[in-house]
């Protein structure tokens, strides 16, 4: 069994041992062993459904080359994927569906990235980003020196947050994003270093503290970390906000919470039958949307966004920057994790990059360019 | 639309889903009806709403718990611990086994408040090993049961009872569980309204206050919860304190019905408890769960105990129904849920 397994991983390309345990491997590495898996029962056809939503550019090269093998051995593939670039790259074919329908197959030859947003969307997108109308003012936060106690985790990160500002933050998985944002919210350690919210000092042990003191988050595993499957929408949307509708000693008044969360799941345009509807019965991009209204009932100033339109259709992605860059002319300020170059380009006024866990530069949005997003992103 | 329809047949699906445990009460009287018409009596009712009434406190306890997806083996042993405070301390003077022999009259209210006070830090514990030294609930509550179960052994041990039953309680404690408003055939028994009150409260607790929906959060996802900035170990001690609360008073009312109380009791009834939870509704994943639906939980395992025993079914045959009925319920809740994660 182990030399089979060693056998397919060569054939693969896979550097692992048989004998590692799964559960301390990075996702790209189980994904490949997940392939293995698919190759060792001589599988004809292959679903691959977002495959490259963890992977860093040179997991994915990797992957595109097993899949290439793959072709040539005569498995079919069915890749799944929101990402245009990807699906031009790899797809023969290319099948494009909306709200549950078939729109139509095309050879991929005969597509660009444009026309399958077009087509997606149902109508011509002349811009994937809206306009920015927001004008950064004072700064709000600033982070000086924040470090971890994890020694691999982020070090030394020094950052200034102004008032109306999207600051995206760039970098390959494993930068230590997330983990930098989540000790901003409280949910992390910090063993030195400081974080100051309009030049007074604070101290953030929990996610009570930083709702407090006005923060917000999205995290990244919206449905690990995010919605509550089984209650209903509008519950959903005020959870982070009972403080708000105390009544009595210890009653909530309940019709008003309710009437508050459904006006703002309203306002931020969420597509379901009712706010009484489980939020699992909803799509990606709308249970986002109900957890962006979560976090705007606690009418935070900062808000802080992991992978926001992760796993979400184009049409909803344009809506939730719309509303992104709203917030922002509201005079919210954002800090923005992406992964997708175009999404960090066309939303941040500013982008800051980190590379294992060090922050590696800071770029104005204008000027940035994804070649030296890239750059920094990979400096060691 | 197509969405539109899809949600159509979910809500029918989860309409006859919602009200199966109501048609299973249903056809359950139904049928022993049938089978001796004599069964729909005043008399029948009343001994089955009795017999219900400590078993919802004590199920109510048990679904705080596992709504917030953990589960409570302490619970019968609790009632057992506080059925024997409440006891002790509430005997006859001239009787002549007394626990405590030149114990004070005291006020009626002073050993109930102690009893369910000791239900209470029972439960704190239960809470604090689980939300602060993250064990899990099952083996939190596992050492809560055996551990309590000993104490209750020791002071039940004590001289000069060394372990006798207590008995000879007083008039004006076994009145609570014995006696009713009102007289003849339509009294209603103090205990009934007792256990209606208490589920009224738990009632507003789930739907109208912060902690309730706090609670439903925690079940649902607790790491969604911790993120949306609700301190999950607080609310995790407040509700099994509350939980051990209501197994207090529950004791309480146990010895006040049976006019006595050993260390042997409430042995198991956690088990009755989380199986009534589980048919009546409430999701051993966590997150779901309704009072109404505890409520008709405990009647379904009432009516099945007095009703077979009733109509002279063996008892053995309704041990082997009510298991059925158990893992029947989990089944189709978990396939009612199937696409949650």
């Amino acid at each position: 069994m182990y030399k089979d397994t060693e056998e397919l991983f060569r054939e693969l390309d896979i550097d692992l041992k048989p004998n590692t345990i799964v559960g301390k491997l990075s996702v790209s590495k189980i994904q490949s062993i997940e392939i293995a898996k698919a190759v060792s029962f001589h599988s004809r056809v292959i679903v691959m459904d977002e495959p490259t939503s963890s992977l860093t550019k040179v997991e994915v090269e990797h992957l595109f080359r097993i899949i290439r093998d793959l072709k040539k051995r005569g498995v079919a593939i069915i890749y799944i994927s929101h990402k245009m670039e990807e699906i031009l790259q790899i797809s023969d074919e290319v099948t494009i569906m909306r709200d549950g329908l078939k729109i139509g197959t095309w050879p991929a030859s005969e597509l660009t990235t444009d026309t399958m947003i077009s087509k997606m969307v149902g109508r011509d997108l002349t811009h994937r980003f809206p306009v920015k109308e927001n004008v950064p003012g004072d700064v709000i936060l600033k982070v000086s020196e924040l470090t971890s106690p994890i020694s691999k985790s982020f070090k030394d990160i020094s950052f200034e947050l102004r008032k109306g500002e999207i600051l995206g933050i760039g970098g390959l998985v494993g930068a230590q994003r997330t983990e930098l944002i989540e000790a901003l919210f409280g949910l992390r350690d910090i063993s030195s270093g400081s974080i100051a919210l309009n030049g007074k000092k604070v101290k953030i042990k929990s996610a009570e503290d930083a709702k407090k003191l006005g923060m917000a988050l999205l995290t990244e595993e919206r449905r690990v970390t995010g919605i509550f499957s089984v209650l209903a929408v509008h519950e959903n949307a005020s959870i982070a906000n009972l403080g708000r509708y105390r009544k009595g000693f210890f009653l909530l008044d309940g019709k008003r919470k309710k009437r508050e969360a459904d006006i703002m799941v309203d306002k931020l345009r969420t597509k379901t039958p009712s706010t009484k509807t489980l939020i699992m019965n909803l799509s990606g991009g709308n249970q986002q949307k109900v957890l962006l209204a979560r976090w705007l009932l606690t009418e935070p100033d900062i808000l802080l966004l992991d992978e926001p339109t992760r796993g979400i259709d184009v049409g909803a992605k344009f809506e939730i920057y719309t509303i992104i860059k709203d917030l922002a002319k509201q005079g919210k300020s954002i800090i923005m994790i992406s992964s997708e170059m175009p999404e960090l380009l066309g939303m941040s006024d500013r982008i800051m990059v980190m590379s294992e866990g060090r922050l590696t530069g800071i770029l104005e949005g204008d000027a940035a360019t994804e070649e030296e997003i890239m750059r920094l992103a990979a400096q060691h | 639309m197509l969405d539109v329809k899809k949600f159509d047949s979910k809500r029918i699906q989860g309409f006859t889903s919602q009200y199966a445990i109501y048609i299973v009460l249903v056809l359950l009287v139904i049928g022993i009806t049938i089978y001796n018409p004599a069964f729909l009596s005043v008399n029948s009712l009343r001994d089955i709403l009795i017999q219900s009434s400590t078993r919802a406190i004590i199920a109510l306890g048990v679904a705080f718990i596992l709504i917030t997806a953990g589960t409570d083996l302490s619970a019968g042993r609790i009632v057992g611990l506080t059925a024997v405070i409440s006891a002790s301390m509430l005997q006859n003077e001239n009787y002549a086994a007394r626990f405590f022999p030149d114990l004070p009259h005291m006020k009626l209210f002073i050993p109930i408040i102690l009893a369910i006070l000791v239900g209470m830090i029972c439960g704190l514990v239960n809470g604090f090993v689980v939300s602060k030294l993250n064990v899990p609930p099952f083996i939190a509550t596992l050492g809560t049961m055996v551990a309590v179960y000993g104490v209750n052994s020791l002071y039940f041990d004590m001289e000069p009872n060394n372990s006798q039953p207590i008995g000879g309680l007083r008039n004006d404690f076994t009145d609570i569980g014995s006696g009713s408003i009102g007289s003849g055939q339509f009294s209603i028994p103090y205990i009934v309204l007792i256990a209606i009150f208490v589920a009224f409260i738990v009632w507003v607790v789930f739907n109208k206050t912060k902690l309730g929906k706090n609670m439903y959060a925690i079940g649902g996802n607790i790491q969604a919860a911790r993120v949306s900035g609700i301190n999950v170990a607080k609310y995790l001690i407040y509700i099994y304190a509350i939980a051990g609360a209501l197994y207090g008073l529950a004791g309480v009312l146990e010895a006040s019905r049976t006019g006595g109380a050993t260390n042997n009791y409430g042995n198991m009834y956690e088990l009755d408890a989380i199986a009534a939870c589980v048919v009546g509704g409430v999701s051993t994943t966590g997150g779901i769960g309704t009072v109404p639906g505890v409520m008709v939980g405990v009647l379904i395992f009432t009516i099945i105990n007095y009703g077979l025993t009733f109509i002279g079914i063996s008892p053995y045959w309704q041990l082997i129904i009510k298991g059925l009925i158990i893992v029947a319920a989990v089944a189709f809740d978990m396939r009612k849920y199937a696409n949650k994660k």
